[in-house]
This record gives structure tokens, C-alpha cells and sequence, in this order.
């Protein structure tokens, strides 16, 4: 694929860079990336993964704009109140960079479709606010054998790191073998969070999300990368693959997808409010 | 020994890092903690079938290492880390 004289201009500042050049701008432009949520931290990763030129964007997300979302989803505006999240958010990119194909998900991600959807992508960005969804898209990413990019936060803190067991890394379940009971740790909306901490940990995963495209600089795969907003303090922590992890041990117990709601303790009809961390209508 | 503590414990402590003389295991560490912060931490650490284990979805890392807890002497040099799961997007 050859570069258009457009595509030369629009991209120069990136193209003089060694690690990237026409070749990693190649790659760029046919990668497929599934950002799932379009909240705080998938609001800048679109923005910025568009504007590096990123081919194709799919864009999952079941919610519609509520107001409460606007300290932190900085791609959707306020007169997108009470839109699908994934209409409001192909407009901004469309707006920005024209070239991108957006591929929108508007149906919420369960055990029943994320395989298909998840299956058209190179790259899977966990994006969401909740312990279900994070473990559904964790064993439908070990199924697959495709890389997952982890961020999550809290208050003024964030986390993010890459799971990817088929690079030698671990999973979520490696991480977190089992999740914490309901209401046994606070939900965001209790708990809080200023903006800047998923806009700083959502650009962290979309740089992660560059260089496993790019296969270039030393990834966050094993690695758990923890920041403090209020201590202006990043950490870092070694994360191991468990030989006996359930998804991608030794033995794996875990062949297909599951009720993850059930998993997590959860029941159908239970309140929005009262499952682990969980915002409106996100739940898988 | 230094007791690092991140997300969603520090706030239960009211700091982030704490010094303390312990060596043992990690169940007579988590128990001192308990008696020291309370019923607020205690629920987030402990298990509440097995009070001698830890929480299962508690974090702990010492050195930067993810440990199984059957190997955790603690020799009272090591910093160890703790932290739940956040889920926040």
C-alpha cells in the first residue's frame, strides 16, 4: 500500500519518526483495533488512534450519552445527550480523520455475539467499566489468541497493562482469578473519578495499542502499570502468566464464553447500582 | 518491611505506604493489618469463610512478584504490595 500525497502530508510529523516511517504507517493504516466502551478511557483512545491513522475503528458500545458522562467522555458533546455513544463518537472521528473506516457495535457485547465481533478485529481495548465485561473480553481474547489492552480507574488512580497468554503474558483470570463479590468494592459511580485519570491511562493503552502494531518498542505484556494523579507517582509491577489459570493455564477449564453476570455473583434483574462496578447499561 | 498500598486499599488504610517490623506468613500479616485499620479492612482482605486465608480477589505482590501465597515467608526486607481490582472505565 502506497501512501497518498494526502496521507504524506497528514501523517508527516509521525512519518520522520524512526520507529514508525512508511512502513510503520503501513501498518497503521491496515490494522484493526475494537475499542470496547466509549467512556472515559475509550473517549480519547478513538481520537488520538484516528488521528495516527489507525485503518479501522470499530467502536462497541451499548449506552446512550447521559450527562453525568461529559467530566471525562471528552469525545462525546453535550448537545449528543441521550445519543447512542457509538453515533456521537463516529462523528468526531469521521470528523477528524475522514479516511478511517468506523465499524460502530451498538449492541451491548455478550457471551453470545463477542466472539464474532471480537473475531474481525486484530486488537481488542478494554474499555469498560465492568467486572463482567472485562472478564468476558479476557476469555474470548485468550479463545481468539488476539492481545488485549487493559486499562481500569478509580477516583484519581489508574491502571494498565496487556494481557496477551499467546505472547507469554498473562490474563485477566491470571490476575484476578476470581471477582470480588457485589458491592464488595465501590462501584465508579460511588467511588468516583476526575477525568484526567482515564484520559491519562486511556492514552497509555492507545500507545500500547501503536506499539503492538508497530511490533516496536517494549510493551506493557507482563507488566501492571499503576498511576496516581494526587501523588503524581506511576508504578510498576511484574504480572505473571498462572500455570493454573482456568483461561489460559496448563489445563484450561474454560472452553467457551459463560454468563459472566453469573460469575460475577450477579443476577439477572439485579439493580444497575448494586453490581461490581458497573455504570448504566454496560454490563455484558 | 514496607507495605505499599494501591487501589482501593489506601483509602481504608488513610495512607499509601506503611513501615512496619513483621516476619511470617502472609495470613499473620494481613491479621495485624485487620487489628491495626478494622472491620473496613478486614473485609476487603479477608476471607470471610476462611479468616486465616486472604480475600481471593486481594492482590498481594512482594518484591514486584506475583507469589504464590503457599511460598510467602516474609523475611521482613521486602516491600509488598496490595490492591484490589478496578473496574472504572
Amino acid at each position: 500500500m502506497e501512501l497518498t500525497e494526502k496521507q504524506a502530508i497528514r501523517y508527516s510529523r509521525q512519518l520522520v519518526l524512526p520507529d514508525l516511517g512508511a512502513e510503520g504507517q503501513r501498518k497503521l493504516l491496515e490494522a484493526r483495533v475494537l475499542l470496547v466502551g466509549l467512556g472515559g478511557l475509550g473517549s480519547p483512545q478513538a481520537l488520538y488512534l484516528a488521528a495516527a491513522g489507525v485503518g479501522t475503528l470499530g467502536l462497541a458500545d451499548g449506552d446512550r450519552l447521559d450527562l453525568s458522562n461529559l467530566n471525562r467522555q471528552v469525545i462525546h458533546f453535550t448537545n449528543d445527550l441521550g445519543r447512542p455513544k457509538v453515533d456521537s463518537a463516529r462523528e468526531r472521528i469521521q470528523a477528524l480523520n475522514p479516511e478511517v473506516e468506523v465499524r460502530t457495535h451498538g449492541e451491548r457485547l455478550t457471551s453470545r455475539n463477542a466472539l464474532q465481533i471480537l473475531s474481525g478485529y486484530d486488537l481488542i481495548v478494554d474499555c469498560t467499566d465492568n467486572f463482567p465485561a472485562r472478564y468476558l473480553l479476557s476469555d474470548a481474547c485468550v479463545l481468539l489468541g488476539k492481545p488485549l489492552v487493559h486499562g481500569a480507574v478509580y477516583r484519581f488512580e489508574g491502571q494498565t497493562t496487556v494481557f496477551h497468554p499467546a505472547a507469554g503474558g498473562p490474563c485477566y483470570r491470571c490476575l484476578f482469578p476470581v471477582p470480588p463479590a457485589p458491592g464488595a468494592v465501590p462501584t465508579p459511580a460511588e467511588a468516583g473519578v476526575i477525568g484526567l485519570a482515564p484520559g491519562l491511562v486511556g492514552l497509555v493503552q492507545a500507545s500500547e495499542v501503536v506499539k503492538l502494531i508497530l511490533g516496536k518498542g517494549k510493551t506493557l505484556i507482563g507488566r501492571l502499570l499503576f498511576c496516581d494523579l494526587l501523588a503524581a507517582q506511576f508504578q510498576e509491577l511484574e504480572i505473571r502468566r498462572d500455570p493454573k489459570c482456568a483461561a489460559c493455564g496448563e489445563n484450561p477449564t474454560v472452553r467457551g464464553l459463560e454468563d459472566y453476570e453469573v460469575f460475577c455473583g450477579l443476577r439477572p434483574g439485579d439493580p444497575e447500582g448494586s453490581r461490581p462496578g458497573a455504570a448504566k447499561g454496560s454490563n455484558p | 518491611m514496607r507495605l505499599c498500598f494501591l487501589s482501593g486499599l489506601k483509602e481504608v488504610v488513610g495512607q499509601e505506604e506503611l513501615d512496619i517490623d513483621y516476619r511470617g506468613g502472609l495470613s499473620g500479616l494481613l491479621k495485624l493489618l485487620c487489628e491495626r485499620y478494622g472491620d473496613d479492612l478486614r473485609r476487603l482482605v479477608q476471607d470471610p469463610d476462611h479468616p486465616d486465608k486472604r480475600n481471593p480477589f486481594l492482590k498481594v505482590l512482594v518484591d514486584g512478584e506475583d507469589r504464590p501465597e503457599e511460598e510467602l515467608q516474609l523475611v521482613g526486607s521486602e516491600t509488598v504490595f496490595l490492591f484490589l481490582p478496578i473496574a472504572g472505565g
